[in-house]
This record gives C-alpha cells, sequence and structure tokens, in this order.
C-alpha cells in the first residue's frame, strides 16, 4: 500500500523556532459591544431585528474597498477567513499547530475600523477591541501576545490607549493601518512617537482596503488587483517616506516600524530612489512642521539609512523570483537577514506559510532562523 | 509504469479525497460521485495540499480549487483555465480486486 501523505508544511520548520508577526485574531461586532461602556453607543450599533431598510444596519457609516477581494476569487469563499477565523485561544493553537508556528503575534481582523467616519464610535470599538483581545486571544505564558490597536484618527486618544495597556506583557507591539488617511509624519503624532519609545513598543503598520473614490484615477480602478494588492505597497512607501522626510525618526531614532503586508521588492527601489532624489531636492524638508520646530534644516541621515535602521518588513505576501541568485541579490539589497519578519497573514486568502523560507536556496541558515524567530525577537517587546 | 494500491475501495466514499505518496510523488485522489480522479498533490504555485481542496461539478467538468489560495485545476488534465501554463500532473486511477490503484 502506498505512503500517508506527510503535512504540507516541510518537515524541517521542527528544526525553526517560528514567530508569526501577523496572525490575524477575529471580532464580530456583537463582540466588542460587550466591552464597550456607553449605552448609546452600544444601542446604536445593535442590530434591531425589527427595523427597516438602512436602520437594520448596525455598522457604522464608513468609506472602503471592502469586499472587493470576494470579487476577485475565482470560488465562492470569504477571501478574508479561507483558512478560518480564530475568536478564542483555542482557535488560535489549532491554526499555528498546522502552519508550524511556535508563537503569534494577533494582529486585529477588523481591518473595516479605520474606515468609519465617526472618530468618536470608531475609538470605542477600537478601545472595546483591545479589551477584547486581551480577555480572549493572548496568553503570554504559552507564547501567544497581541498588537495593541491604536486609534490613529485621533492621537490624543491613542496615547491615552497606549498609557492604558501599554505596560501590559501581552502586547509586544503597538498597530495601525497605512492607507488613504493621514501619513503618520505629521508631527501631531510626536507624543503617540514619545509614548512608544518610553515603552520601547514599535509600531506595526498593515494595509487596509480603501478603495479611492472622487479623484479621477481611483474612480477608474476595476481590479482588486489595483485597488488592493498594488496599493498596499504604494501606501506603505508613501507613509515611511512622509515620516523620513518629515525628520520623525530623527526626532525619535529608537522608534521602529513594521510594515505588514506590502510584500518586499520594493525596498531596494525606494533606497535608491530616495537617496538619489534627496540629493537633489533636499531643501523644503525643514519647511515641514517637525523639521522647522526643531530648527533642523537637512536630514541627519540618507533616507535609505533610515529605512535600514528604524524600519522593519513582514515579508507577506512573498513574491518568490524562481532565480536563486536575483533572490539572493534582492535579500541582500532589503536587508533581508536583518529586517524581515516572517509573518502568515492567516487567515486571509494570500497567507503565506514557511516553506518559501525554510527551503529557500538563497537563504543560508542563520538567515532562515533570523527571519523565522531572532529579528522579531530583536524588534518586539517579548 | 507501475501500478500502486493506494486505499481499500471501501476506505474512500463518494465526497471524499485523500493524500497519498507513490514512487515519491504526492498525489491526490478522488472519489466524485464514484468517479476517481488523481492529480499531483502539490499546487504548482505554493506547494497547497490540493487533496483538501473544495471540488466542484459542472456539467460533469470537474475542478478541485487549491485550499490554500483557491487556484482551480481540472481534475481530469490538470489544466488550470487560467493559464496554460499552469498545470498539475495527473495519473489513472481506477477500482482493481476492491481497491483503488494509481498508475506512476
Amino acid at each position: 500500500m502506498a505512503q500517508t501523505e506527510p503535512e504540507p508544511i516541510v518537515e524541517e520548520a521542527k528544526d525553526f523556532y517560528v514567530t508569526d508577526v501577523d496572525f490575524h485574531y477575529d471580532a464580530d461586532l456583537a463582540d466588542l459591544l460587550e466591552y464597550i461602556e456607553n449605552e448609546a453607543i452600544v444601542e446604536k450599533l445593535t442590530v434591531d431585528p425589527e427595523g427597516k431598510g438602512e436602520h437594520k444596519s448596525n455598522l457604522p457609516p464608513m468609506t472602503s474597498g471592502h469586499g472587493a477581494s470576494n470579487w476577485a476569487v475565482g470560488a465562492d469563499v470569504d477571501a478574508g477567513h479561507t483558512q478560518g477565523k480564530a475568536t478564542n485561544t483555542d482557535d488560535v493553537v489549532d491554526a499555528i499547530r498546522e502552519m508550524a508556528v511556535d508563537r503569534p503575534i494577533l494582529t486585529p481582523n477588523v481591518l473595516w475600523l479605520v474606515n468609519v467616519h465617526n472618530e468618536v464610535v470608531a475609538t470605542e470599538l477600537c478601545k472595546a477591541y483591545n479589551d477584547y483581545v486581551l480577555d480572549t486571544g493572548t496568553d503570554p505564558q504559552n507564547d501567544i501576545y497581541g498588537a495593541l490597536l491604536l486609534p490613529q484618527w485621533d492621537p490624543a486618544a491613542a496615547v491615552d490607549e497606549l498609557k492604558r495597556h501599554g505596560k501590559k506583557e501581552d502586547f509586544v507591539t503597538a498597530y495601525g493601518w497605512y492607507g488613504n488617511f493621514k501619513p503618520l509624519g505629521n508631527a501631531e503624532y510626536d507624543p503617540v512617537f514619545e509614548k512608544l519609545t518610553e515603552l520601547n513598543l514599535p509600531l506595526s503598520l498593515h494595509g487596509i482596503q480603501y478603495w479611492p473614490k472622487n479623484d479621477l484615477l481611483g474612480d477608474h480602478l476595476k481590479t482588486f488587483l489595483e485597488q488592493n494588492m498594488l496599493t498596499w505597497p504604494i501606501h506603505a512607501m508613501m507613509f515611511l517616506t512622509n515620516m523620513l522626510m518629515t525628520g520623525a525618526f530623527d526626532k525619535y531614532p529608537e522608534l521602529d516600524i513594521v510594515i505588514l503586508e506590502a510584500g518586499t521588492g520594493w525596498i531596494p527601489f525606494l533606497k535608491s530612489y530616495l537617496d538619489e532624489a534627496y540629493l537633489m531636492y533636499p531643501d523644503d524638508v525643514k519647511f515641514t512642521r517637525r523639521m522647522h520646530n526643531e530648527d533642523q534644516e537637512f536630514l541627519e541621515k540618507k533616507p535609505s539609512e533610515y529605512l535600514s535602521d528604524n524600519v522593519y518588513y513582514g515579508t507577506q505576501p512573498m513574491a518568490t523570483i524562481g532565480n536563486s541568485r536575483h533572490e539572493k541579490a534582492m535579500f541582500e539589497m532589503s536587508d533581508a537577514r536583518t529586517n524581515f519578519l516572517w509573518c502568515s497573514d492567516w487567515p486571509h486568502l494570500s497567507f503565506d506559510v514557511p516553506n518559501w523560507v525554510l527551503e529557500n536556496r538563497a537563504l543560508d541558515q542563520e538567515s532562515k532562523e533570523r527571519i523565522l524567530n531572532d529579528n522579531a525577537e530583536n524588534v518586539f517587546r517579548f | 509504469m507501475k501500478k500502486e494500491r493506494i486505499a481499500k475501495v471501501e476506505e474512500l466514499s463518494p465526497g471524499e479525497s485523500l493524500g497519498t505518496i507513490v514512487n515519491g510523488l504526492a498525489i491526490a485522489v478522488f472519489n466524485v460521485d464514484g468517479e476517481y480522479y488523481a492529480i499531483q498533490n502539490r499546487c504548482m504555485h505554493k506547494g497547497g495540499p490540493m487533496f483538501k481542496g473544495e471540488v466542484d461539478c459542472v456539467d460533469g467538468d470537474c475542478s478541485v480549487y487549491c485550499p490554500w489560495h483557491y487556484l482551480e485545476f481540472d481534475l481530469e488534465t490538470g489544466l488550470a483555465p487560467i493559464n496554460d501554463e499552469h498545470r498539475l500532473r495527473t495519473f489513472k486511477v481506477e477500482e482493481e480486486d476492491g481497491y483503488i490503484v494509481v498508475t506512476v
């Protein structure tokens, strides 16, 4: 009789300790309502079964491209949950076991939240998520950690949330989103960066579904690949460039940013492109608010140096090149050995398993150990 | 060519599938309403386990979707409708003396 089929995760996985820096934890709106004290908000967000028309909807108004991914998949699936749904610690343990992951960082699967237009309601939902994941998901004794979601639309509220939960060992990073909204180089975020560095917490930033509308380009994007898969690395580049050109990393040299779900192929491009451009166009940097306030004329370092010193890169979705020589060069140019952090993006359709690291001929043993765990050990506050 | 028994007939009911290894090849075997199909069990995209994929039949043509990233492959030909270059190997599979037998 034929042999039994082995597990799809390659066997070498058992020789490595694997940390997943982007494992999505789900929260239904009903779950979050239990953690909101304001009765008026709870009432507004609660479904009224007798309600008619739009009153049946309990989600607050928002702009988003949510659901676009489902249109783009050739099967009848919920692209946000193709691998399952984790809403408690047991769900997490089952899922990570299948992927040979030892230590997940639970990241919020409430990607619609940043698109909510009402910031009072959005902030309450954000706080409720943090209470919920603490209550039901994280378990540091068993190596299950969480990301503290910040209400980034309100810097003062973000600082309050850091004060409220930032010292808890459950949370090893703060969490927000890059996307088509206020970039974080804005000087009003300084108190947030101040608090993050004080707490020794990095800030993980994840892409967000947003379908730009009411601009000529956005109105004419037709596919998920344009709207999401391409705009995420572009938005990540814009957020990072905005932060470094406004002196955020000069004022907060200890601030670490982790970019999630933007892929990695753009890193060498951004480094060389910004270094070249900055040589030619350095003279408006001093007029940005933070640089002006600090009476600083030029950046202290080349743009590419901030991208190596202050930024770490979640690897998913990894688009492997299929040519070891080219891939090795890309890894070197991207500081993969020191700055790549393996992540799964479980349970989304575009999720990765650790196989691409374990089987990669362009990576030596130490690089594999670093990407699968050691770099995360250095960046996150375990 | 080598024939290999991979399971007893009663071990793979209609609607079920299994993953096996024959001569070092990972093979997914499906019983779709009494019709057997055998296809390469590693998706050519990122190595997803095809035997865990969902099967969908339209007018007698059956496809399997990789459970990891939902690439579709025809169970008979192994071809992906998205692109002729994307194809999984298929294998002859039949019932013989109470066993399901794959020819590799």
